[in-house]
């Protein structure tokens, strides 16, 4: 178990390292740099910045070398001082921008994750066992409809109806009156008011998708010998279906894990953006749309690193559950 | 041939059919069989005679498309007996029957157990279903079993996943499991199949050795003419999902009557004998169950068959007495003597 984990962690950090040098790339992609940018914007405002500025500047963000040594110094300054750069746009450190809207990322795709695997899981168990019944077709159809349906879309169904309805429309995640209130339990119904919409909006395809993954791997698991077989020593229904087909077909459901966390943080972000929720989504478009490369370089790698953790948990979890993968196959 | 006066389990006149794109496959078609305590009977066959069908149906084991369409399955156990077949799914004689009183081994071993649990953890679940046992005793009785089905090094391999263990060592901790609650009838379904020829032997020599020290009935399922010579007490052949000939072992070796079983006991190569010469094969391929032939369902293949008879008229079961029958028509005259 331990090597196992040691293995993992190396490829995890493998991976970031590759990761940081895609994203370091992009950073670099457009021409001129941060400092010539600055420069620009001094001059437009008529205050010059002078030959001295500049150089120490140049040396402030490591812009004086060849690429491979920038990459050196922007990888160096993140691992050693978690120092992501400035943010062109907002004039203010990467992190100051990021660090407030993280939290309410991670929390927003967090509950998310748990409603939806709370939802698709029985929804899926019921469809497999319940083959071809009214509910296994009614639960297949409205599945299809929303993985077919884009998120964005029913986002903008629910402030149709939310403004025809209430003449108001759901915006953010919490009301004006409350949002830089202390935290207290006004606060947090508050919260729970706003965060429905969201969490039905980013979780609809999350549900139709995971419940079609269960209840595939479950037929599959259902017509194996060793269900017939602990079938013929007496296990009782109930018993069998959970000690047996649910443990294999759990492997799965659990390494959706890894790619379902990123996809809940990314995929808001055109959500994010029309229900204005205090999210990285909307900060990451901002920050393409105006080239503030260290910004959204910066986006790019915290989603990533969420990925890979992401992916060391369900790795870790498979590891539990599945001995195959914990010993290795040895004979 | 004396033969105990009650059987231990009565199948008669089962149909078993699947629903497949084409049609309904009447895959068995009226079967008639008994098993006797303590005896070992085998049931011998092409593969898609309905063998394995027959047996999954005493047990009520048939997959989903697959249901029981007649028939009746009759256990004599220490109780009243009872009708399988007619009893509720949630009947506590059902679930009693399953790996109490009938256990059951299957063709793949490694598939037959959960990958993802040690084999102790299924052995035990099973003990502990069947005996009541707490957690500890059962342990310690599942330790024995493995022992005794000569797993060697029990007290470590208990805790083995079956993926680390060989496909003989899987079946053997599959008999164990089976035979757990000491069941009087153990049906084993082409349990050696999988494995390969010297395993096959010690698998063998193992369920015979179980057998004489419980004393129970072994229903054993195989193609295999080899094994039948060495563990049946009887054997009945089927044939397209119908039992053509039921005999004692030695006789259906020195005398078989239907010409199905004559000619697959010439199809069995013999050392010396078969030099410089074809082996001799059934015509033909086992036809395909949905497009029944008229009459009697092997005479486009058989060398006997007697035009504007076997064609049409379905065969009947003549019985030679002494346990013996056989589904021809070659026998009509003879059977209406016995």
């Amino acid at each position: 178990m331990v090597r196992y984990l040691g293995r993992r962690t190396l490829y995890m950090a493998a991976t970031l390292l590759a990761i940081s040098l895609m994203v370091f790339v992009i950073i670099s992609l457009p021409p001129g740099d941060y400092v010539t940018a600055l420069q620009a914007k001094y001059n437009v405002m008529g205050q010059g910045l002078t030959e001295a500025d500049v150089a120490n500047l140049r040396m402030r963000y490591g812009l004086d070398g060849n690429l491979l040594q920038q990459y050196w110094h922007w990888i160096t300054q993140i691992v050693l001082h978690g120092d992501l750069g400035m943010s062109f746009e907002h004039s203010k450190p990467v992190e100051e921008v990021i660090a407030p809207r993280l939290g309410w990322t991670i929390a927003v795709s967090l509950i998310t994750l748990l409603v939806t695997w709370a939802l698709a899981f029985p929804i899926g168990v019921y469809s497999a066992v319940k083959q071809h019944s009214a509910g296994d077709y009614a639960v297949t159809t409205v599945g299809f409809l929303g993985l077919a349906t884009p998120n964005f879309l029913i986002a903008l169904v629910f402030i149709y109806f939310s403004v025809t309805w209430f003449g108001s429309v759901p915006s953010g995640l919490c009301s004006p009156e409350w949002c830089d209130a202390a935290w207290n339990l006004g606060k947090l119904l508050d919260l729970l008011g706003h965060l429905w919409i969201p969490m039905i909006v980013i979780g609809t395809g999350g549900v139709a998708g995971l419940v079609r993954i269960i209840r595939n791997n479950l037929l599959d698991e259902l017509r194996r010998p060793y269900v017939t077989a602990a079938r013929a020593r007496g296990v009782p229904e109930g018993a069998l279906l959970r000690r047996y087909p649910l443990r294999v077909a759990l492997n799965p459901f659990v390494s959706t894990i890894g790619w379902v966390l990123p996809l809940l943080l990314v995929g808001d972000i055109v959500v994010g953006q029309i229900l204005s929720l205090p999210t990285l989504g909307p900060i990451l478009l901002g920050s393409l749309k105006s080239q503030d490369m260290y910004l959204a370089g910066s986006v790019i790698m915290v989603l990533s690193v969420v990925t890979v953790i992401g992916t060391l948990i369900s790795d870790l979890l498979l590891g539990w559950l599945d001995p195959r993968i914990r010993l290795g196959h040895q004979r | 041939m004396e033969q105990p006066s009650r059987p231990l389990l009565e199948i008669s006149g089962l149909h078993t059919g699947f629903d497949t794109f084409d049609g309904r496959v009447r895959a068995v078609d009226g079967v008639d069989l008994e098993v006797h305590a303590g005896k070992t009977l085998c049931v011998v066959g092409e593969s898609g005679c309905g063998k394995s069908v027959t047996a999954r149906s005493i047990l009520r084991l048939v997959e989903d498309s697959g249901s029981i369409d007649a028939g009746t399955i009759t256990w004599h156990g220490d109780g009243a007996p009872f009708d399988i077949l007619s009893l509720d799914p949630r009947d506590k004689r059902l679930q009693r029957l399953r790996g109490g009183d009938i256990g059951m081994i299957f063709q793949e071993p490694a598939a037959s157990l959960l990958q993802l649990r040690t084999i102790g953890a299924q052995l035990i679940e099973t003990l502990r279903i069947h005996t009541g046992l707490d957690k500890r005793a059962a342990r310690a009785r599942a330790v024995e079993l493995l022992d005794s089905v000569g797993i060697p090094d029990p007290q470590r391999r208990i805790d083995a996943y079956p993926f680390q263990l060989s496909g003989g060592m899987c079946q053997r901790a599959m008999i164990a499991i089976a035979l757990c609650a000491n069941p009087s009838l153990l049906i084993a379904d082409e349990p050696t199949t999988a494995l390969d020829v010297t395993t096959q032997a010690r698998i063998l020599d193992l369920i015979r050795s179980l057998q004489a020290e419980h004393r129970m009935a072994v229903m054993f399922i195989t193609h295999d003419l080899g094994v039948v010579a060495e563990l049946a007490d009887e054997v009945a052949v089927m044939y397209l999902g119908r039992v053509v000939e039921r005999a004692p072992v030695d006789e259906i070796f020195a005398d078989p009557k239907h010409p199905y079983t004559k000619a697959l006991l010439a199809s069995v190569p013999v050392l010396g004998r078969d030099r410089r010469r074809d082996l001799p094969t059934i015509p033909g391929a086992v036809p395909n169950p949905l497009h029944r032939p008229s009459g009697c369902s092997f005479h486009p293949r058989c060398a006997e068959a007697i035009a504007g008879k076997c064609d049409v008229d379905a065969p009947p079961e003549v019985n030679f007495g002494g346990g013996r029958t056989a589904e021809c028509v070659l026998y009509e005259t003879e059977g209406a003597k016995a």
